[in-house]
């Protein structure tokens, strides 16, 4: 790379180019890539980075590996537009850039001590597993509480990280809740829609607990609002939100809701902040 | 404020012309400062519409990509020694959009933009006194004046047969000293016509602006905008823009001009679009400026030029619509 | 221009619609802007004069106006383009009530800035096709826009009502200025590097675009992604394809209104390029968009039996 010609500042735009190492299948329109670690990347759970295909576009990924991972980045990504597109059709061993850590990411401090549960849908489960996997690590697991984990998808076939999920229900320290909202003749798992399945479950004391919430917004609107009943404080309820962003870094100024930018306030927010925000996301 | 170092020189009319004409190719004026400072228009110099021509370039590489020997490559965009002008004449409305918001958002410590750094760097302002307020100005409303400076850039104001210049160390060369009475003079006019301003909005208006996001009137402010993009890009305070890939095999991420007027500015590759009308869209605009952005860093992020109003297709008048929405807070109006 | 007579129509014609699209009195001197008039009261705020622009046919097409009745007033151009949306179906005729109105022609800000400095609205007072100057009479025929000098429609060829008295004369007759044919007679060449210059000044606001009724598309072939026609940077050659490409876009569909080169921020002569193409429509098809509801448009008509060969 030619350096700036008169600064020693680096450009902030200038991805790295990282290899592809594997790629993953998850569901018809969903894939994981696991990337080669760049160098200097340290970033926390809930963090995002922007990643450039070459002659095609760059878009924003929330990071599903957890920081403990020290080889590689994994995204999750499913295929909605033009980038997208271009990543789903690349092979292991090509390139594309990385640029990051974006983010404010989980607010790990205040979740030491607390049992957590997790509630995902559909591919919401990518951001939350970087957390998952950093709060089931060695080094951390005993700064948390017990973990519970709910997960629902459309359909058995929209389920993601399925190894991931057999790995977890393995586990004896948590307590994994899968669920469909349509199921199927092989399926042997539960059936019905997350803030149904949430309602249902037993033993949740909303004073010990922290939620941790993702999934698509109609999903996330009626699992904040069982909670709600269920007696969560709006403190103790934590979600990651999407919007277009550029930048990703707090100045091409399209990603506010209100004053905050989704790229640097956020994307994590609590559900008291949400409540400060106007409507528009 | 005035900084008892700051320096403070007369310059006849004549010296003015002569050194404005020796670095002809140093110079740019804005349209504005010259519709304000008629007088100017003789001088040829090469005009600019908005100080982000120079700044912040309309389109700009930031990088370039090639695929070489089966894999691919990155390449800064080298730059070429500063050609642009290094003395840019503004009006303090323009001044204040590039000290208060421009500089704000690209040169904040995470991450400094290093192409608007070295341009800014390369720039001297001239800040020029307006002598009468335009139509279209309302920079009183904002907290801004005719008189207004930053105490860095170089200030002119024309007073009767003479400019009075203050900070300039390179451009206007010796002047003659300013006198303790003649300098009183000009503080008392200035003293005048601040105090003959009408008031500024309250001092709260960006929170009670916020507290107003859902509120009816909205939908009839945004009637008339035909949500083009003209007063975004013309505005000196906007900064929004896209960073797009341009090429295939070998290209470049260009960095270009957005606007939130724009339908797409927010729409999500689900097809998802927070703002899917103009009322959203309209709402935005007006409330990012006067509540998001003061709320934010404490400065109106709209310094009251009006060159919005002015070019607007359909006189959409942002003033307006701020007035609108005074008149909806101080009636106290209920809108749950 | 017969600002009573509008009014008394218009407060007849609220019982009968639930709002009229019309023109009120701008924000700064001498601007005219769009107004959505719903209540009788408010009646006395509309106004035409020869600042009244806009192309009103445009607030048609939004959501929340297409499934109300609405009232329209509109000039000979604006009249025009209603019969092109009927056409292209983009509105219903049963929805719009059209408020003819007259037209001597819309006065630009920047001739007469150009023409007597600053401008006072007081040094002025407005007749029908002249205005005083500081007591001084003059004809507003060198004044006028570009598109209004070279009209032939000053009179609304579809209306419901009809505001005023028609205009008696034809404008490109009487005034005979045409900026078209001051373009032919330069060369090719220089031709090209004037619009080159003009065009490379471009921002790409889509001010033209935006203000144009007919340039409805939900995605713009600016913007799209896929495919990829052009990048959003405002360079030359990139800008001549957006203005080449929106002109041919509007081929058979352009009513000449003027409203694209009055939205423009940089007082490009953005409508040179479509009017070029409607003068080419008419050469070779005998055909003017939005003058007679039953001609079809001679470029979105499919027919097996086409004369042309390339069809074949």
């Amino acid at each position: 790379m030619i350096p700036a010609a008169t600064s020693t500042e680096r450009n902030i735009y200038l991805p790295e180019l990282v290899s592809i190492e594997e790629i993953l299948e998850e569901t018809r329109d969903i894939k994981t890539f696991r990337l080669k670690r760049p160098g200097n990347f340290h970033y926390r759970p809930g963090q995002f980075a922007e990643v450039f295909v070459p002659g095609r576009g760059e878009a924003p990924f929330s990071i599903t590996s957890s920081p403990t991972e020290e080889l590689y980045l994994e995204f999750s990504i499913k295929k909605t537009g033009t980038v997208t597109e271009a990543l789903h059709r690349l092979n292991p061993g090509e390139m594309v850039g990385v640029r990051g850590p974006y983010g404010n990411g989980f607010p790990i401090e205040s979740l030491q001590g607390w049992n957590l549960l997790f509630i995902g849908g559909g591919i919401g489960l990518a951001p939350l597993r970087s957390l998952i996997n950093y709060v089931l690590s060695p080094p951390y697991r005993k700064d948390f509480g017990a973990v519970s984990i709910l997960y629902g998808a459309r359909t058995p076939q929209d389920l993601v990280f399925r190894w991931e999920l057999q790995k977890w229900g393995e586990r004896t320290d948590l307590f994994l809740l899968t669920t469909v909202d349509r199921g199927e003749p092989s399926w042997e798992g539960r059936v019905g829609l997350v803030p149904e399945v949430l309602k249902g479950m037993p033993g949740l004391n909303a004073q010990t607990l922290k939620a941790i919430v993702c999934g698509p917004p109609i999903m996330i609107k009626f699992t904040i609002k069982a909670l709600l009943e269920m007696g969560f404080q709006p403190s103790n309820i934590i979600t990651t939100l999407e919007m277009r962003m550029k930048c990703g870094l707090g100045k091409c100024g399209r990603c506010n809701i209100g004053p905050y930018y989704v790229c640097k306030d956020g994307p994590v927010f609590t559900y008291e902040e949400l409540q400060t925000m106007p409507e528009e996301y | 404020m005035r900084e008892i170092t700051m320096s403070k020189k007369w310059i006849s009319q004549e010296q003015f012309r002569k050194r404005l004409a020796e670095k002809e190719n140093h110079l740019a004026i804005t349209e504005k400062a010259q519709k304000v400072h008629r007088q100017f228009l003789s001088l040829g110099i090469k005009m600019v519409k908005t100080p982000k021509e120079i700044l912040f370039p309309s389109w700009k590489e930031i990088y370039r990509f090639f695929f070489k020997e089966r894999s691919w490559e990155i390449q800064e965009v080298e730059e070429k020694a500063f050609s642009d002008p290094t003395f840019l004449l503004l009006l303090p409305c323009e001044a204040r959009a590039v000290v208060e918001v421009l500089d704000t958002n690209f040169l904040r410590e995470d991450y400094r933009d290093t192409d608007y750094a070295r341009r800014r760097a390369g720039l001297k302002l001239v800040i020029l006194g307006c002598p009468t307020q335009h139509p279209t100005c309302f920079c009183h409303l904002v907290g801004g004046s005719p008189v207004w400076r930053d105490g860095k850039s170089i200030f002119v104001l024309p007073w009767k047969e003479r400019f009075y210049v203050e900070n300039d160390e390179t451009l206007f060369g010796e002047g003659y000293p300013v006198s303790t009475e003649e300098e009183r003079e000009i503080e008392s006019w200035e003293k005048a016509l601040l105090e003959k301003l009408p008031s500024p909005l309250p001092p709260d208006f960006p929170e009670k602006l916020y507290a107003h996001f859902e509120d009816p009137e909205w939908q009839d402010i945004a009637f008339r905008c035909i949500n083009c993009g003209a007063c975004t890009f013309l505005c000196p305070t906007c900064y929004c823009f896209d960073l797009t890939v341009d090429g295939k095999l070998r290209g470049s991420m260009l960095r270009t001009w957005d606007s939130c007027m724009f339908p797409k500015f927010t729409l999500h590759a689900s097809s998802h679009n927070p703002r899917p009308t103009g009322k959203e869209r309209v709402r935005q605009r007006v409330m990012h400026k006067f509540s998001y952005f003061p709320l934010r860093e404490k400065h109106y992020g709209c310094v009251g030029c009006g060159i919005c109003r002015e070019i607007c297709p359909v006189n959409w008048d942002i003033k307006e619509a701020v007035e609108r929405m005074v008149k909806r807070i101080d009636s106290r109006c209920d809108i749950n | 221009m017969y600002e009573e007579e509008l009014h008394r129509l218009s407060v007849k014609l609220l019982d009968e619609v639930e709002c009229i699209i019309g023109y009120t009195s701008g924000t700064l001197p001498f601007r005219s802007r769009p107004f959505l008039c719903r209540k009788k009261e408010d009646v006395e705020l509309l106004t035409f004069n020869h600042f009244s622009g806009s192309n009103l046919t445009r607030y048609l097409l939004g959501k929340d106006l297409q499934k109300k009745k609405v009232a329209v007033l509109a000039k000979g151009c604006d009249a025009r383009t209603i019969t092109v949306l009927l056409r292209e179906g983009q509105i219903k005729r049963d929805n719009v009530v059209v408020v003819g109105l007259p037209c001597y022609g819309m006065v630009s800000l920047r001739k007469l800035e150009k023409h007597f400095g600053s401008l006072r609205p007081q040094d002025f007072t407005w007749h029908l096709d002249t205005f005083t100057f500081q007591g001084k009479n003059q004809s507003i025929g060198p004044f006028l826009e570009d598109t209004c000098q070279r009209c032939l429609y000053p009179n609304p060829p579809l209306f419901d009502y009809l505001a005023g008295p028609r205009v008696e004369y034809v404008p490109r007759e009487r005034w005979k200025e045409d900026s078209l044919r001051k373009l032919e007679e330069i060369s090719p060449e220089k031709r090209w590097e004037l619009f080159a210059q003009e065009f490379q000044r471009c921002i790409r606001c889509y001010a033209c675009r935006n203000a144009c009724p007919l340039c409805y598309c939900k995605e713009c072939f600016a913007e799209a992604q896929r495919p990829y026609w052009l990048s959003p940077a405002a360079t030359r050659s990139e800008n001549l394809f957006f203005h080449a490409g929106r002109a041919l876009h509007m081929a058979g569909r352009c009513v000449e209104c003027g409203a694209c080169e009055r939205a423009c921020p940089l007082e490009i002569p953005i409508a040179l390029l479509p009017l070029k193409v409607e003068e080419l429509i008419r050469e070779h098809f005998a055909f003017e968009a939005g003058v007679s509801p039953d001609r079809e448009p001679p470029l979105l008509t499919y027919r097996e039996n086409d004369p042309n060969e390339f069809i074949k």
